[in-house]
């Protein structure tokens, strides 16, 4: 059936969101954040690996590690979903899937970065 | 899901072989898309031109005008100004959009490949549809907005004022930078894309415009306006020279600083 509605009508759609701002933003300070943290991360963690396995897990229990790796991993996972959310807006346009799709990354990044949490401060408490 | 190839009545096939009619000393072939919207069954397809450049005006579009004059009255295209002011002739040469009418052919080489604005819909050959960026161009509202009454004089602007209208006035909506960005292609029913976001920041820069924190309302969308990835094709393509990539990077600027 040919477009009843006037081009104006569509470029104009639902209107502005009036937000959009918060996202850009913290995508650029997560990635600015990312950059020191996951350094120090991924050099502790091969560095005590080489060391072998105590080694590490007794680095990833102190308290100063705990709160560092935490952060690094919470905001991994945060920029990790605002970086697949840009993705799925891009490129899916089916109102089901992109709606579901959307949701599930929510999910799914917040349960890893809940996981990752948990096991940080599970070994924190075992061995302390 | 994206779609990684046309339908199968838009794949361009071989097209129609138009030899010069003598050998011509400095020949010049020229590849162009043609699509009869009478024919809606028939696919798209690239017909060949030979002509002779020493018969010929330097650049692009008088090679099309002389192919339509002289060759093929068929051949359809936008033109008006001929000296890059008007932006009707903008369509995709050489793989780069730009003017048809300031594109020289001897930059171009010996053969030329010529499509219409890519990811717009075709009216015919090389004549876009612009109904939908013209319509989001309006929807900009893209004039001067003031509180009460007009004076009875002109409204003044400083000389440092007026300077940052400078590379931001000068667009003349051809389309070429909007055409030319992936993420256009791929939302163009949302983004506002560069062209009208560069219109957008033209009056948001404007120091006699009233209106800055209700065009920035309007433009604060996911879509509208941060679609844009800074993919910079935008800027690379511009036949006027301008930057609608920094334009666009300012405004997403100035939306941080109103929010913080």
């Amino acid at each position: 059936m040919a477009e009843t509605r006037s081009p104006y009508k569509q470029a104009v759609g639902l209107g502005s969101a009036r937000q959009g701002s918060g996202n850009w933003l913290a995508q650029r300070l997560t990635a600015l954040a990312l950059i020191p943290l996951f350094c120090w991360f991924v050099w502790g963690l091969f560095g005590h690996l080489l060391a072998g396995r105590e080694a590490l897990i007794g680095w990833l229990a102190a308290p100063a590690t705990g709160i560092f790796a935490s952060l690094a991993l919470g905001v991994a996972c945060y920029h990790a979903y605002l970086g697949f959310r840009v993705v799925v807006e891009d490129y899916v346009h089916a109102p089901a899937s992109r709606g579901f799709l959307l949701v599930a990354l929510r999910f799914l990044f917040f349960a890893v970065a809940f996981a990752d949490v948990f096991m940080i401060l599970r070994l924190s408490l075992r061995i302390s | 899901m994206p779609q990684f190839r046309l339908p199968a009545n838009s794949r361009v096939r071989t097209g129609v072989d138009h030899p010069a009619e003598r050998p011509p000393a400095r020949p010049c072939e020229l590849r162009i898309y043609r699509y009869d919207p009478e024919k809606p069954d028939v696919n798209p397809r690239l017909d060949r031109y030979e002509i002779d450049q020493d018969d010929c005006g330097p650049m692009v579009l008088d090679a099309l005008i002389k192919i339509k004059n002289e060759m093929d009255p068929t051949l359809t295209f936008r033109r008006s100004c001929r000296e890059g002011v008007c932006g009707s002739c903008a369509m995709n040469i050489q793989g780069t959009n730009t003017l048809a009418c300031t594109r020289a052919i001897s930059d171009l080489g010996p053969r030329i490949t010529i499509y219409p604005l890519p990811h717009m819909p075709v009216i015919k050959d090389l004549v876009s549809d612009l109904g939908h960026f013209y319509a989001q161009y309006a929807s900009i509202e893209p004039w001067l907005k003031t509180q009460g009454q007009a004076g009875d004089r002109e409204r003044l602007q400083s000389p440092e004022d007026r300077a940052r209208l400078d590379q931001v006035y000068e667009c003349i909506l051809c389309a070429c930078c909007s055409t030319a960005c992936p993420s256009y292609w791929w939302n163009s029913d949302r983004y506002l894309g560069p062209a009208v976001l560069l219109q957008a920041y033209r009056w948001l820069v404007d120091s006699r415009d009233e209106a800055t924190g209700e065009r920035l309302d309007q433009l604060e969308d996911p879509f509208r306006l941060y679609r844009c990835h800074t993919i910079l094709n935008c800027t690379n393509t511009c036949p006027k020279g301008l930057n609608p990539a920094a334009a666009i990077a300012e405004i997403k600027r100035m939306m941080v600083e109103r929010g913080s």
